[in-house]
């Protein structure tokens, strides 16, 4: 007798059709980056031969922007186009498909309010429904985004790259963080409130901004203010009484030491020995000092926030400092540098907490940018305006000739790309690259996520791929709900879906035929040339009022095509047998323990596909849903041979 | 200086603005969605049957649903008060095979020897297989209640031949009214809706509760009990079936002298000619336990003396005269070491020594008279006689639970 099932978040079917998406994806973007190479060369061949046309071949000058990327930006840019990019190497976990929802969505949900789980719930019924395909897209769109803002320095392109992280970062952060479990309760800036994809989508905005808007230190200013308003604001939550910081140990109520209790359970994640004994060694300190821990935090927050709302200069380098040394602090010891622990996707809140602020601080003080080599007609990016004379830390770009600061195309169209820098070409089709591998990852998620119809691999995973056979069916001859007579040969024409089902049942039989509903729906007109037919598999439940009290529990009455069919307990012991399905009555109360099997026999009266029909666990809508796709994908076969 | 302050005071204001939000909405308590409402398992009962001792309780790991079992006991008689040797007198699992117990057993014994079972429901089951034997659960024959049954230990009810009652399961799983079946187990016909009982009940003055207990009279009659505040009436209405004026009557008798006090019927059984009701009359400590009887039909009753209840009641056995073994929770929650008492028609109540720890029910042996506390202790049950030096150990049953049956995916070999 099988107990209960669960899937293994390491499941070797799962993993082996994960590891397959990522190779054909891979091979695609491959294929794809081939064709932008070609692409590339041929341009520059034209190029080549036009230039020998017109009378002989210069080399190309040194490509200059007219006003180069500020630091900060520039720090911005690379540091979170690394991040999307270790981030999208860590999805490609083998345990990410099946345990990203369960070891990591869900419970970062759980002690939010009910609609920030009724959100979450939305996207992770999507991810469990298709976990091969979302898992495979999100190590793409991240590792693409990641590419994207790495090649595309400047301009529209860049701002592009900014936008698509921003957003994201903020699909990310609602649906996979759960707005960071700002909401939920016992959240705590040490433990990665508000969520690191909030800093992904602050760091994309600020990308996405117009160049014009680097040219002052405004938004550097407003970027450390906003960071004291952060840092207040965690400050007063993590000080804020009856939320148990205060305490290391827990009150006689068994309530506080939320910190101590928080790293105890960061300790006991599968992690390096050194990570683990780090934190260990941590939450028993705060555990002993729970008090002292607490109050050394709010007030370095309270201190770092003070420093950058105050947007001067020294006081900001000062909050940068300390704020550097506090989240380096936490993400080794509170953290377990993000990803170490359990079922990590992302280095965690402190490191991309730390480059927005530095940043910020970059902006706000405007160090220069050194830049030397004069600039090339034509050369300006697209969209790249031109720097106002006087602002400080512009170089001047030394201009032979007119420059085309609009970015609009050379009056003959088709010469605007080749007319193009190369350096700046080899971005374009680089950025162009990037693109396309998002693309590769968002076309199966934006397929997936308006598919209600479960991905087949779940179940099996569970209960092993459709046995195909080939033999004459076994015939029958039984009792309908109405009393009537049927056998398997009045079914005749009919591709028949046969399975064996306990009417007093309480918990695999109501799944199942609830399963066989859902695939009768999909199956949409071909329902119609379709016979769904249960035989009873219970030797003490038997009578018609059984099966019919059943079909009314169910709703299967409703289904034109379904019967539900008994007989004398010789006719069913007969039916059983032929079928090969078990059928053991056990003492104390258990209900009747049988075989769970699916038979499809073709129009002809044969039996063609035998399937396990295990639901697997109670609350497994996907496992669910899985089966019945597996049965609706097979009875279509079976139509269409 | 000045414009500085003005730039910090609303971001100030933000901030504390801010961290208020944040710190209520990290303590407000999760909304999750209730799940659908469990189906309570019926107290323990123990009642006589005319071979034996029947009772029903609940074994296994009671913390979880999906490991807690319903089980049916049988204690045999002995016959014509001869000795009992060689294994008589001794309890049996006598559970009907073929459904999950886990919403728990409840049962009625009929007037010509037979027990009918009805299985509450459980996780996917939304309505109640029955059981019926003859042999003293050797061979059961299997019908469907199309309903849920009521989690209650009377809510079933069976006369001579095949004349049964069953009392649905309230909103939101039934809708509480009262179905007869008058040929087999799998045919049963709505006899009234609570709101006709209701309708009864509010003309002679009682705001009706919940419903209770269903039962037959030895002249046939359809009986349904219910709580009741006002009136100081117990809530017992007979409800006819020629389907003309006034099918349902309140026939319960006044058991309180205070007018809107609340009188919940515990029990409510047809034993031989014998009509008897276990009413808890008051609330809280205030609350008291009341015998009333009738032999003529519901038309006049015998009230007993009040007994003191300020503990809830945890389970009930019927004797073989219309009494009741009553066994109240020892520290308000139930098989603790409890108080019991038993109590007859026509006699006083008498107090019982304090039961075992854990007891669940203390049945009355139908032809021996023997007091018998039913221990369940996990897979194991214990039986503990009382005598005259107190309680004694005189029976354990390792009971062959299947943990993890009912789990999705349990039930299946394949």
């Amino acid at each position: 007798m099988n107990m209960g099932h669960g899937l293994s978040a390491n499941d070797p079917t799962v993993t082996a059709a994960f590891r397959t998406a990522l190779i054909h994806q891979f091979l695609l973007i491959v294929f794809l980056a081939t064709g932008l190479a070609i692409l590339w060369n041929s341009i520059r061949t034209v190029r080549y031969r036009r230039a020998v046309l017109a009378g002989g071949v210069e080399e190309p000058q040194p490509m200059v922007r007219e006003y180069p990327e500020p630091v900060a930006r520039r720090m911005l840019r690379i540091a979170f186009g690394i991040f999307w990019i270790i981030d999208g190497l860590l999805q490609t976990q083998s345990s990410m498909p099946l345990g990203l929802t369960s070891g990591v969505i869900t419970p970062a949900a759980s002690s939010s309010p009910g609609w920030v789980q009724h959100l979450v719930n939305s996207g992770v019924t999507i991810w469990n429904d298709h976990p091969v395909s979302a898992a495979a897209s999100a190590v793409w769109i991240q590792v693409g985004i990641g590419l994207f803002l790495l090649v595309a320095p400047r301009g529209r392109w860049s701002r592009t790259a900014g936008l698509v992280s921003a957003g994201w970062g903020l699909v990310v952060w609602s649906f996979g963080e759960a707005f960071g479990g700002l909401l939920g309760v016992g959240s705590s800036w040490l433990f990665g409130s508000p969520g690191a994809a909030l800093f992904y989508v602050v760091a994309g905005g600020l990308v996405a901004l117009p160049d014009r808007e680097w040219e002052t230190e405004r938004v550097g200013r407003a970027v450390v203010r906003a960071m004291g308003v952060f840092f207040l604001a965690m400050g007063v939550l993590e000080a804020w009484p009856g939320r148990g910081f205060w305490s290391g140990r827990p009150g006689p109520d068994g309530t506080g030491a939320t910190l101590a209790a928080m790293e105890h359970q960061m300790a006991r994640l599968s992690q390096p020995s050194v990570t683990a004994s780090w934190v260990r060694a941590f939450g028993s300190f705060t555990t002993a000092h729970g008090w002292l821990v607490n109050f050394v935090v709010v007030v370095a927050l309270v201190g770092i926030g003070t420093c950058f709302l105050s947007a001067r200069p020294a006081l900001v380098r000062s909050g940068v400092i300390a704020g550097s040394v506090l989240c380096l602090g936490t993400w080794v010891l509170v953290q377990d540098l993000g990803f170490l622990g359990g079922l990590g996707t992302d280095p965690n809140s402190m490191l991309p907490m730390l480059v927005v602020f530095t940043s910020g601080y970059f902006a706000m003080v405007r160090l220069p940018v050194s830049s030397t080599a004069p600039v090339t007609p034509g050369a300006v990016e697209p969209g790249v305006p031109s720097a106002p004379v006087g602002v400080p830390g512009h170089v001047a770009p030394e201009v032979p000739e007119p420059v085309d600061t609009t970015g609009r195309p050379p009056a003959v169209a088709g010469s605007r790309i080749l007319g193009l820098h190369p350096s700046y070409l080899v971005r374009c089709t680089a950025a162009l690259g990037a693109v396309g591998i998002v693309l590769v990852g968002a076309a199966p998620m934006a397929l997936a996520s308006v598919n209600p119809t479960a991905d087949p691999i779940v179940n099996s995973a569970l209960n092993g791929t459709p046995n195909l056979v080939d033999s004459p069916a076994p015939g029958f001859t039984l009792t309908n709900e109405s009393g009537a007579k049927v056998s398997l040969h009045d079914l005749a024409g009919r591709t028949v879906v046969l399975t064996f089902l306990d009417p007093t049942c309480t918990s695999d039989c109501p799944l199942i035929a609830q399963e066989l509903r859902v695939a009768d729906e999909q199956l949409g007109a071909d329902a119609a040339r379709v016979a769904l037919v249960s035989i009873v598999n219970n030797p003490l439940y038997t009578s018609p009022a059984a099966t019919a009290a059943f079909d009314r529990q169910e709703g299967m009455g409703q289904l034109a095509n379904w019967s539900f069919l008994t007989g004398s307990l010789d006719q069913l012991h007969h039916a059983w047998d032929a079928y090969g399905v078990q059928t053991a009555v056990s003492p104390a109360g258990a209900m009747v323990a049988h075989s769970d099997l699916v038979f499809l026999i073709d129009r002809t009266g044969r039996l063609r596909v035998v399937l396990t029909s295990d639901p697997g666990a109670q609350g497994d809508a996907a496992l669910h849903s899985s089966f019945s796709s597996t049965v609706a994908q097979q009875v279509r076969q079976l139509l269409r041979t | 200086m000045i414009g500085r302050l003005r730039w910090h005071l609303p971001a100030l204001a933000g901030i504390g603005a801010l961290a208020i939000v944040l710190a209520a909405c990290g303590t407000t308590t999760p909304s999750i969605d209730a799940s659908p409402v469990p189906a309570g398992l019926p107290p323990a009962q123990a009642l006589p049957g005319s071979g034996g001792t029947w009772a029903t309780l609940a074994m296994g790991r009671l913390d979880d649903p999906l490991d807690t079992f319903g089980e049916l006991f049988f204690r045999s008689g002995c016959g014509g008060g001869s000795s009992c040797g060689g294994g008589g007198h001794e309890w049996s699992l006598a559970t009907p095979p073929g459904v999950a117990s886990n919403g728990g057993i409840m049962v009625a014994a009929g007037p010509d020897g037979g027990l009918t079972a009805g299985f509450g429901i459980s996780l996917d089951l939304r309505f109640s297989p029955l059981a019926e034997t003859t042999d003293a659960g050797s061979v059961w024959t299997g019908g469907i209640l199309p309903v849920a049954l009521a989690a209650v230990p009377d809510a079933l009810a069976a006369a001579r031949g095949t004349q049964r009652l069953a009392l649905e399961a309230p909103a939101p799983v039934g809708n509480g009214g009262l179905l007869a079946s008058t040929n087999d187990l799998s045919t049963w016909a709505r006899l009234a809706g609570r709101g006709a009982v209701t309708s009864a009940a509010t003309a002679a003055g009682c705001a009706l509760g919940r419903l209770t207990a269903v039962a037959i009279t030895a002249h046939g009659d359809d009986l349904v009990a219910g709580d009741c505040a006002g009136g100081g009436r117990a809530g017992i209405f007979r409800v006819g079936t020629d389907g003309r004026s006034a099918p349902v009557a309140a026939l319960g008798p006044r058991v309180s002298s205070a007018v809107g006090a609340e009188v919940r019927v515990v029990r409510l059984v047809a034993t031989g000619g014998v009509l008897s009701a276990l009413v808890v009359k008051g609330t809280g400590a205030d609350a008291s336990l009341e015998l009333a009887t009738s032999t003529d039909g519901a038309a006049t009753w015998t009230v007993s003396a009040p007994f003191a209840a300020a503990r809830p009641v945890v389970s009930t056995a019927v004797t073989t005269t219309g009494g009741f073994v009553v066994l109240l929770g020892g520290d308000g929650g139930g098989g603790g070491r409890g108080e019991a008492a038993v109590v007859a028609p026509a006699l006083p109540w008498h107090v019982l020594p304090v039961p075992p720890v854990g007891t669940a029910v203390i049945a009355y042996g139908a032809d021996d008279g023997a007091v018998e506390a039913l221990v369940p202790s996990g897979a194991v049950l214990d039986v503990d006689r009382l005598g005259p030096a107190g309680w004694h150990r005189v029976q354990e049953l390792h009971i062959p639970l299947q943990f993890g049956s009912t789990s999705a995916g349990g039930g299946s070999t394949g």
